[in-house]
């Protein structure tokens, strides 16, 4: 049983896209995820490459987005993602946006592995809560859409082309976060401004242009009737230790997470490990950068990672295996329950409960009913340690 | 044109002769030209002209003389309408003048071959005249018709032929058309003479059979046969050789083997109440002979239907009928007999083959003998022979039970009899499994796209039958079942049967048989399909493929709450990732993941909100926790879809006090949107016309009112928090609305923004509304949230303009009736004020107008009187009268769910009435012939019939007020109280004469009087008011005995009869003074 929770945990996907957001941090995962053929820093080496000869037509996608018109479409049709032999392939490929708004963002993976040019070579965002959306403003109109293309609002605003009024005629596209209660877009990046497309220049450049454009439109952080909903730039930062640092202490919002941007890549599309993600509680143990208290009060309860799991296993197996040699010896009823055991956490728990334990929940097949609850006997916390 | 006009006039002058030429012209005129004012003229004169009484005379003229076609139809049409009405007002000689001329036109037609081809058409017109005739005619005026008939059949084969299409058009109409066409009294008679006479048309048809060599006059034979089956006494069918004849003589000829195949069909069918068994078993051996000979058992049938031409299919589907009508009804009989089981498993193998063609009727056909056969197998022994512990059996749709172990282990002898086809027959379910849901795409009022799940169609229906089958299946042998499943499961895997239409299908039939097996063995099965079909997953690339087996994997999982609630951890994993689904952007994934999600969560809700083993809180925390990153990237359908989803959850919380945090904790997202609006609306109200707004507050609407229904009652905590505010949102946007229609006039209702809303108003009576019905305390409900609510709702509704009244402010407070009943009474006068005239008006001008506040307005209405009855008694007699004039104008639509509703008030008013002493009399005395009166005008009208049980139901009860002396007061004039029955015949009969005067008075007093002998028994009164609707129909003449009044009488007579021994058994309901002499001692 254990086998089957675990296969549905880690190898269960639509999409193959390796160290997923929406699924734990392989680290922090009860189960062992699925492991891409080949590690994030050797599909970074590769994309990089790659991006070099892409030769994708960015301005007909971009006429696709601003007329909604999809017919003569490069992008990815679905139907015609037919069967990749190899699955390395579809790892270290680069992905084509999908038709109707759909699948048009950047989207990061976990830092699983630290890279080794990480202080010099990356750029860090922090990225307040909030929705990520597409932002296109086209035709004298500013639309917000979701991932799957569903648009959620459409209004005003001072971006170029995106209000009746204004001077400038063309289509600017943009990556940001929705914030509904201050009403804010924060935006991540930028894809195309006025009619100049940079899908394919490095970040570095992209985030240096956006700055300069927010500043040429100081409006667009000021509410009016013809700019409703703000729009505001998200400060990046170098990816050292004291910058990350007191980055996070010096936050103005409520941090979602944080994302790393490397230097050099050009906006992809989907997943990719060139853009990675952490929440601030994970800073300390994958990037070693200490956080105050009240960010690691965030780390949800009973959070364990994948090694703690299995020895948690381990001892959960042997205890049970001593539990029944006891009842045969002595004829106790089946229905008393093993030691009590504590669920800990990951290393530094702070949050120490015992709890009622159970039995394992591997290969004990016969009855495991809520009963169980009401039966289940508090004994002596252990302490998990790890 | 207007030359045309005048000539046409001509026409219609009976006193000059009739221009054939010009009729034609016209006729032509008619049936040509394609619309605009020729045409009209055209219709306009040949209308009149058809209507004219005598117009009839001219017929036969038209017939000889008129070149075209159409002019001839149109002539025949002129003569069956005096037929059908007017036939017993003509004179004697010229019924027998008309009589005559059809025979002898129907003889001169008939009699060659070629000719009789030829005129198909009009023939089979002239047959249905004559038939209307003998309708009338026959057995009293013409009692020799049918050995006229059969004598002319034997002189000549075509007129034969004819003659035997006649009789079966007669067969038709007398045995299964007369419901409705003709009178009860006047259809027996009928029927009883058919069955008299009818060993002469037998030994015909048998002659026939015997020795003709004309095919076609042989078919028609066989089709008039068929007809008759139906009602001939049975010693035609089993003590002649008529089956053998069938079956030898005619089965096994390609023409005929579709119409004997019927025949056969309708023969196994037969409920026999004396013993003919021998042939029975006849009629089966055989007809299996010579089916094998016919269509050998290697055939594959499924390919053969496939390329089969229409005779062939139809051969098919006919056999399938057969085969399963006669082992349903007879298979026992075969059983009985071991010499006979093989050819039983050979029709068996038959149905098999059937079973597995593409054709959703055929499949029906045989679907229902298998799950017959499934059932009766298993009930008569539930026990299978496996067990070694206490049994528990899950039957669908009712809860296990646990039946003792059972030491008899032999399976019976039946089911071993059946054994090796019901393993066919479980593949064949398997592999054909239907669809369990369907979901449509449709556009909202917003010009949104959403999904609407589809209840009740053909397909969901199938997918119950199937799967109530296979259950059933699957008790008989749990080992087979899991087999052919795992069998199948592993071709997807391995390819051979790879396609996404089977491993829907495969997945929908392991789904569908969920709590049949034992817990352990569903538990084996299920952890070796789920782990197949995760390789699957893994195995397949490509987005769409993959997607598909992750839907399928979901499914299947949902369907096995038991096994979830079994195993935590498993659940966990499944709901973290669907989770993570929700964030997948492929076409289809999110809405799988969401409808997955609110599954799992109605069955195993408990499980969410309670601390489970191995985990420090319960899972409904974790989910709050992160509530916000789950549903980032879902539309707002999709976050609501998940909003019930979580509710289900919290409403599973029994400790108050918590299930209160974990809601206010549920609410936050939506509540701070709401707040943030409402906030800046207090400053500046002009926030409430901007459009992004309003649409935010619809969507925050629509959030809550998912919850509501999750919730239920404890909603009251979130409810309690919003609802001043959103009634005050609700009066601005009426403000807004109102002013934009004063400024801008009605038009401006059918824009976005004043639709949206709209739509905030309507969901916020949504909301309310069904928190309302799901409350469980009225008394609270009604002294703290219903005041604000009239008094935000009530002016303006009252004020509006119809179009933009909202029809819910009346479906709210038909609910708010319904459940606070007695609690509102003292509110029903303010909110009658408010919305009773003024709906009325928009309702009263005709019976389309303003459709959702007319259905409404009298669900109100029927709250109100059901519930709060005492508000009715309490409002001033003018409003009574209009509340009594608007039941009766809704009993009076054709629309049926406003008749229907119209009926069912009067009858819980008249009900309710009854109980109340003084006020009952002077209700009757200033209502009762009121009611009566109108309900007559429904009754006889055939556009109302499909209201007729209810309509009969309130006769009933009113005449029977009559009749127990419930009305004390004197309802005419003319006759004191105690004669009040006497009094309501004669006005029955004065108002029936005057509105049909083509009726005889006779006839109307039997009427009147079966009014009363059937008041005991509403079926029966049903049928006596059919039967009048019948009788208006016609012109009744003078000659009476066509009426079959005798009879009648004698009928009713009877009744009246058995309705006085009922009472008198009864001490007491009769009067003293009625009782008869030699009951008294």
């Amino acid at each position: 049983m254990e086998e089957l929770t675990a296969a549905l945990a880690s190898s269960f996907e639509v999409s193959s896209e390796p160290n997923r957001t929406s699924a734990p941090h392989p680290r922090y995962s009860q189960y062992k995820l699925k492991e891409s053929k080949s590690d994030q820093e050797s599909r970074r080496k590769r994309l990089l490459e790659i991006q070099k000869n892409r030769r994708y037509d960015f301005m007909n996608l971009v006429r696709n987005l601003t007329d909604n018109e999809w017919s003569h479409s490069e992008a990815d049709k679905h139907e015609e993602d037919i069967a990749q032999e190899d699955e390395m392939e579809i790892e270290t490929k680069l992905q084509k946006p999908g038709r109707y708004y759909k699948d048009q963002l950047m989207l990061s993976e976990w830092l699983v592995e630290v890279p080794s040019d990480f202080s010099t070579e990356w750029i860090t965002v922090l990225c307040p809560v909030a929705r990520r959306c597409l932002v296109v403003a086209s035709r004298g109109t500013t639309r917000a859409f979701t991932k799957s293309g569903y648009c959620i609002r459409s209004f005003p605003s001072h971006l170029p082309g995106g209000n009746r009024r204004g001077h400038c005629r063309d289509t600017t596209i943009l990556d940001c976060l929705y914030s509904e209660s201050t009403k804010t877009f924060y935006i991540l990046d930028l894809m195309c401004w006025n009619g100049h497309a940079v899908y394919d220049s490095e970040t570095e450049f992209r985030f240096y242009w956006l700055h300069e454009k927010l500043q040429e439109f100081p409006d667009l952080a000021q509410p009016s009737s013809i700019n409703p909903y703000v729009f505001i730039g998200l400060p990046s930062f170098r990816c050292t230790q004291e910058d990350i640092s007191s980055a996070v202490e010096a936050a103005t919002f409520e941090i979602d997470g944080v994302l790393f941007y490397h230097k050099r890549t050009h906006y992809n599309f989907g997943s990719t490990p060139l853009v990675v993600w952490l929440k601030p509680y994970m800073l300390e143990e994958i990037l070693g950068i200490k956080v105050s208290d009240h960010q690691m009060s965030h780390m949800p309860e009973g959070y364990t990672n994948y090694a703690n799991h299995m020895k948690k296993v381990e001892e959960d197996k042997i205890a049970y295996q001593k539990e029944k040699e006891l009842k045969l010896q002595s004829g106790v009823s089946p229905q008393g329950r093993g030691r009590g055991r504590g669920r800990g956490h990951g290393r530094g728990g702070k949050h120490q409960k015992a709890k009622a334990m159970d039995t394992s929940q591997e290969g004990d097949d016969s009855e495991e009913p809520d009963e169980a609850l009401s039966q289940a006997i508090e004994m002596e916390p252990s302490n998990p340690g790890s | 044109m207007a030359t045309l006009a005048e000539q046409a006039e001509k026409l219609l002058d009976f006193s000059q002769k009739l221009d054939i030429q010009l009729l034609d012209n016209v006729v032509t005129c008619m049936y040509t030209s394609s619309g605009g004012q020729v045409q009209r003229v055209a219709q306009d004169v040949l209308t009149s002209l058809k209507e004219h009484p005598d117009a009839w005379t001219r017929v036969d003229t038209i017939l000889e003389f008129s070149s075209n076609q159409q002019t001839k139809y149109y002539a025949l049409q002129i003569l069956e309408n005096v037929i059908k009405t007017r036939w017993k007002v003509l004179p004697r000689a010229q019924c027998e003048g008309i009589k005559k001329y059809i025979v002898g036109l129907i003889i001169k037609t008939s009699s060659e071959a070629a000719l009789l081809e030829r005129e198909k058409v009009y023939l089979g017109k002239l047959n249905m005249i004559l038939v209307q005739i003998l309708k009338y005619e026959w057995p009293r005026n013409w009692p020799t018709f049918i050995s006229d008939i059969i004598g002319a059949s034997k002189t000549n084969e075509s007129l034969c032929q004819n003659n035997m299409v006649i009789l079966k058009l007669l067969s038709e109409e007398v045995f299964d058309f007369s419901s409705g066409q003709m009178t009860q009294a006047k259809a027996k008679h009928l029927k009883d003479t058919m069955c008299s006479e009818f060993s002469q048309i037998f030994q015909l048809c048998q002659f026939v059979m015997d020795n003709s060599q004309n095919a076609p006059l042989v078919g028609a034979t066989l089709e008039t046969l068929l007809r008759f089956l139906n009602w001939i006494p049975l010693g035609y069918i089993f003590e002649t050789k008529l089956i053998t004849t069938l079956i030898y003589k005619f089965l096994n000829v390609p023409m005929f083997r579709n119409i004997t195949m019927k025949c056969l069909t309708e023969i196994a069918g037969v409920q026999a109440s004396q013993n003919y068994d021998e042939q029975f078993l006849q009629l089966f051996t055989l007809g299996m002979t010579q089916l094998k000979q016919m269509l050998p058992l290697e055939t594959n049938i499924k390919e053969a239907y496939q390329g089969g031409t229409d005779d062939e299919q139809n051969f098919i589907q006919n056999l399938s009928l057969f085969l399963c009508i006669y082992l349903k009804e007879h298979a026992q009989l075969v059983e009985k007999k071991q010499e006979l089981h093989p050819l039983l498993l050979e029709a068996l193998q038959y149905l098999i083959l059937i079973s597995h063609v593409e054709d959703v009727e055929i499949f029906k056909i045989c679907l229902e003998y298998w799950s017959s056969l499934a059932s009766d197998l298993y009930k008569e022994n539930p026990f299978t022979d496996l067990s070694s512990r206490n049994l528990i059996i899950s039957l669908p749709d009712s809860p296990p039970f646990v039946l003792s172990r059972n030491q008899n282990s032999d399976m019976p002898v039946r089911r071993q009899l059946y054994n090796p086809v019901l393993s066919k027959v479980r593949l064949v379910m398997i592999s054909r499994m239907a669809k369990p849901e369907e979901v449509l795409v449709v556009e909202n009022d917003q010009g949104e796209v959403v999904r609407e799940f589809m209840k009740d169609t053909d397909s969901i229906n199938l997918y119950k039958n199937m799967r109530e089958t296979l259950v059933y299946l699957t008790h008989l042998d749990y080992s087979d079942t899991e087999n052919i499943m795992t069998e199948k499961l592993h071709n997807q895997v391995n390819g051979t049967e790879w396609s996404w239409k089977n491993l829907n299908t495969i997945c929908w039939a392991i789904g569908s048989i969920s709590g049949a097996m034992y817990e352990d063995d569903e538990k084996r099965f299920l952890v070796t399909v789920i782990k197949d079909l995760l390789g699957l997953c893994e195995q397949k690339r490509g987005k769409d493929n993959k997607a598909i087996v992750a839907s399928n994997i979901m499914y299947v999982v949902g369907q096995y709450p038991r096994f979830l609630r079994a195993h935590w951890r498993f659940l966990k994993t499944v709901v973290n990732k669907l989770f993570e689904f929700m964030h997948e952007t492929h076409d289809g994934v999110q809405d799988m993941a969401c409808d997955t999600f609110i599954k799992i969560a109605q069955k195993c809700r408990r499980h969410f909100v309670q601390v489970q083993v191995g985990e420090v809180m319960p899972f409904i925390e974790e989910i709050l926790n992160g509530i916000n990153t789950i549903i980032c990237d879902l539309q707002p359908q999709q976050v609501h879809t998940f909003y019930e989803a979580v509710g289900l959850m919290i409403g599973a919380q029994v400790d108050q006090v918590a299930q209160e945090h974990l809601i206010e904790r549920y609410m936050l997202l939506p509540n701070q949107v709401w707040d943030g609006i409402i906030n800046q609306a207090t400053h500046n109200v002009q926030v409430l016309k901007d459009p992004e707004a309003v649409k935010q507050l619809a969507n925050i609407l629509k959030t809550n009112v998912r919850a509501c229904k999750a919730l239920g009652h404890p909603y009251v905590v979130q409810l309690g928090r919003i609802y001043l505010d959103m009634l005050n949102v609700y009066k601005v946007m009426s403000e807004n609305i109102s002013s934009a229609i004063a400024t801008n006039g009605e038009s401006v209702t059918k824009q976005p923004l004043i639709r949206s809303m709209r739509t905030v108003k309507k969901e916020t009576l949504k909301l309310i509304s069904g928190w309302v019905n799901r409350s469980n305390d009225p008394k609270m409900v009604a002294e703290n949230f219903i005041h604000p609510l009239l008094e935000a709702v009530l002016l303006d509704y009252q004020r509006n303009v119809p179009a933009a009244r909202e029809p819910e402010v009346l479906s709210t407070m038909a609910t708010i009736v319904n459940s606070l009943k007695s609690h509102i009474t003292k509110d029903i006068p303010q909110i009658f004020d408010a919305v009773f005239e003024c709906t009325l008006t928009m309702i009263n001008k005709d019976f389309e107008e303003f459709p959702e506040h007319r259905t409404n307005f009298f669900l109100l209405l029927q709250a109100v009187t059901q519930h709060s009855f005492q508000a009715l008694l309490n409002i001033p007699p003018a409003q009574f009268k209009l509340v009594l004039d608007s039941i009766i104008w809704a009993f009076k639509h054709t629309m049926r769910n406003v008749a229907d509703t119209g009926l069912d008030i009067l009858y819980v008013l008249l009900q309710n009435i009854s109980r109340e002493e003084g006020t009952a009399q002077s209700f009757y005395q200033t209502y009762f012939t009121d009611i009566l009166q109108h309900l007559f005008s429904v009754i006889t009208d055939s556009s109302h019939t499909a209201g007729l049980t209810m309509q009969a139901t309130i006769l009933a009860y009113m005449f029977n007020l009559l009749e127990h002396g419930k009305i004390t007061v004197q309802l005419g004039r003319s006759h004191p109280a105690a004669q009040n029955i006497v009094y309501v015949q004669e006005f029955l009969l004065s108002l029936l004469k005057t509105a049909f005067p083509h009726l005889n008075e006779q006839q109307i007093k039997i009427f009147i009087e079966g009014l009363f002998s059937f008041d005991q028994d509403c079926n029966a009164l049903k049928e006596h008011l059919r039967d009048f609707l019948v009788q208006i129909r016609e012109f009744a003449g003078e000659d009476m005995d066509d009426l079959f009044l005798e009879e009648r009488e004698n009928v009713i007579r009877n009744a009246q009869e058995e309705k006085r021994k009922q009472q008198l058994a009864v001490p007491g309901i009769v009067g003293p003074h009625e009782v008869p002499e030699e009951m008294q001692d």
